[in-house]
């Protein structure tokens, strides 16, 4: 017989305390070791015992218990408080570092994009030039008039994409007014030229049209047959304004595409913008928000919520979910609907996210936010698993 | 899952599981302890107070209790089965050891005619489906197994102190308890995690 089978009988006994110190010291000895079949019985023991314990009848405590424990807790955290309470109620600066350097890279990533939209711009405006350029060489003389206006080939000036991003540390709590004024003037500086770099993706979206426009209208006047004296032989020709017709469409629907794009944009510009401005904001709360579920891994976030109830939360370190799954933010308030949704965080590859919502309602009822793991396109209510949490002080 | 209809302020605290309240107690979130005690206090309460046999001790353990769970909240391994039963099992532990502190252990407890009529009609409890298990399974036991169990678990008693309070011999006292124990292991199964409803 093994010692685990000689055990076997014997976990609730120990258990109970009913067996003799020298048994009871070798078999808490055993599994202790690490015997996994022992370490079931144990706990399997564990609860067998706490089902005796549970067969009496409920009785509520008396209500000062709850009171005098709550007490306890609060000369628990005032004395001694752990480290994590600790951390979880001081604002990390490490995090703030990074929540600042994300912040700072997205904000230099929208130049990035708005600089390359307005490259494709100006290529597809090309593009449109040239196709009709060839309409006009292709319609025979006399037939139509040259366009009245060709879009203006002259760019504007290009967007500077902002200079590399200063990952400097964010102002500290104890660094003076002056220097965190410096950081929001640079700040505002940076957003001067992404807001100007949209001005222009829109201008440019907006001569495209014009010219699609003015295309459009000579693709309908080459499709009428023109009178003429010569009886139109040219089958040529008839394909040459299909291929031409269906040009003009697939410009069409990519100058809709880029509108929507500089539209969006501009949204992301004017989120970052007032995100941004709550990052510095003295009045704002910091939360830390941890890993609670082991499916969270290693991530972690730091959120602002500022006095006008607008959530800033940069989490990095998310783990890949599956592809019907997506991360969602909640904010948990006093009042009621106690949970609502901040919406579905959109990660990159790198599990990074930047996230920006405005909390209706009463902002210092705002107890904590949570970030879990919904089927995809999110929740109207939680159903997921709560991976990160943090408590708004 | 056992879940009182609590009034909490923060409305997360109220739908989260255990294992995610005791994951809150790591980062000293106090809202998370209130709740778990409001979820599990009034089943652990009466544990203590048929131990202790004494109305106000058993108050000061029922918070020594939580006041454990609040300061190593890393001692309660979710994997190793639901919060009430820690609880229940460090509830038991404590309320010995308080008894044994104040020399007030008398090792003298008794299944009196009030307990078996409490285990008798008693109302089943949310998880009343385990609950009226054990219940009934203990009410099933011989008279001498189920004395011996109730008086082992709720006294804390040896083998050897069990024999000489029954007056038995050593080798019946544990016989008897392993033939009890034996069939509570035995009609909870393997299932005691699911059992628990967690």
């Amino acid at each position: 017989m093994t010692r685990c089978q000689q055990y076997d009988n014997d976990w609730e006994l120990l258990l109970l305390g009913a067996l003799d110190e020298g048994e009871a010291a070798a078999m808490r000895a055993h599994v202790e070791s690490g015997c996994p079949t022992c370490r079931s019985r144990w706990i399997q023991a564990t609860q067998a015992l706490a089902a005796i314990g549970s067969t009496l009848e409920p009785v509520d405590p008396p209500q000062e218990v709850e009171t005098r424990l709550q007490q306890k807790l609060h000369e628990a955290k005032s004395g001694a408080p752990r480290a994590e309470a600790a951390a979880l109620r001081r604002e990390p600066p490490s995090a703030w570092r990074h929540a600042w350097a994300v912040a700072a890279l997205v904000l230099f990533a929208a130049g990035i994009v708005l600089a390359r939209q307005y490259l494709e711009l100006r290529r597809d405006l090309a593009d449109t030039r040239r196709q009709l350029a060839s309409a006009v060489e292709a319609r025979p003389a006399g037939d139509m008039q040259p366009p009245n206006q060709v879009p203006d080939a002259s760019p504007p000036a290009p967007i500077q994409p902002p200079s590399s991003p200063d990952r400097r540390e964010p102002p500290a709590a104890s660094q003076d007014a002056a220097q965190r004024d410096r950081e929001r003037l640079r700040l505002e500086e940076r957003l001067a030229q992404s807001e100007a770099g949209r001005l222009s993706a829109e201008a440019e979206a907006a001569r495209l049209t014009a010219a699609l426009v003015e295309a459009q209208r000579l693709a309908a006047a080459q499709s009428v047959p023109a009178p003429s004296p010569v009886p139109s032989s040219s089958d040529d020709q008839r394909q040459r304004v299909a291929a031409l017709e269906q040009t003009v469409g697939q410009l069409t629907s990519q100058v809709r595409r880029l509108e929507a794009e500089a539209r969006r944009q501009s949204d992301l510009t004017r989120e970052y913008a007032s995100a941004l401005q709550a990052a510095v904001d003295d009045r704002a709360t910091r939360v830390m928000l941890r890993p609670v579920d082991a499916a969270a891994g290693k991530a972690t976030a730091g959120a602002t919520v500022t006095a006008d109830g607008r959530v800033l939360l940069v989490a990095r370190g998310l783990p890949t979910l599956p592809a019907d799954k997506c991360y969602q933010l909640w904010v948990i308030r006093r009042d009621n609907p106690a949970i609502v949704s901040g919406g579905v965080l959109t990660v990159s590859v790198q599990g990074q996210s930047v996230h920006t919502v405005r909390v209706e309602g009463v902002p210092g009822q705002i107890t904590g936010l949570a970030v879990t793991d919904e089927p995809l396109g999110g929740s109207v209510q939680s159903r997921g698993r709560k991976l990160l949490f943090g408590s708004v002080n | 899952m056992y879940k009182e209809p609590v009034h909490t302020e923060d409305g997360w605290t109220e739908q989260a599981t255990d294992a995610e309240l005791v994951a809150r107690l790591k980062f000293g979130d106090e809202p998370a302890l209130v709740e778990v005690y409001r979820r599990h206090g009034r089943r652990v309460y009466p544990l203590i107070r048929r131990i202790v046999s004494s109305d106000t001790l058993a108050e000061e353990v029922l918070q020594d209790v939580f006041v454990r769970l609040w300061t190593r909240p890393d001692r309660y391994r979710p994997e190793a089965g639901p919060l009430i039963a820690w609880l229940l099992t460090v509830a038991r532990n404590l309320s010995l050891d308080a008894l044994r502190k104040e020399g007030k252990w008398r090792g003298n407890v008794e299944i009196d005619d009030q307990v078996q009529d409490a285990l008798r009609l008693a109302t089943p409890a949310v998880d009343g489906d385990l609950q009226m298990t054990v219940r009934q399974l203990i009410l099933a036991l011989p008279d001498d197994q189920r004395r011996t169990l109730e008086l082992a678990y709720y006294s804390g008693m040896t083998h050897v102190e069990l024999a000489a309070r029954l007056g038995e011999p050593l080798g019946t006292i544990k016989s008897r308890l392993r033939l009890a124990l034996d069939k509570l292991r035995k009609t909870l199964g393997h299932g005691y995690h699911s059992r628990w409803g967690t």
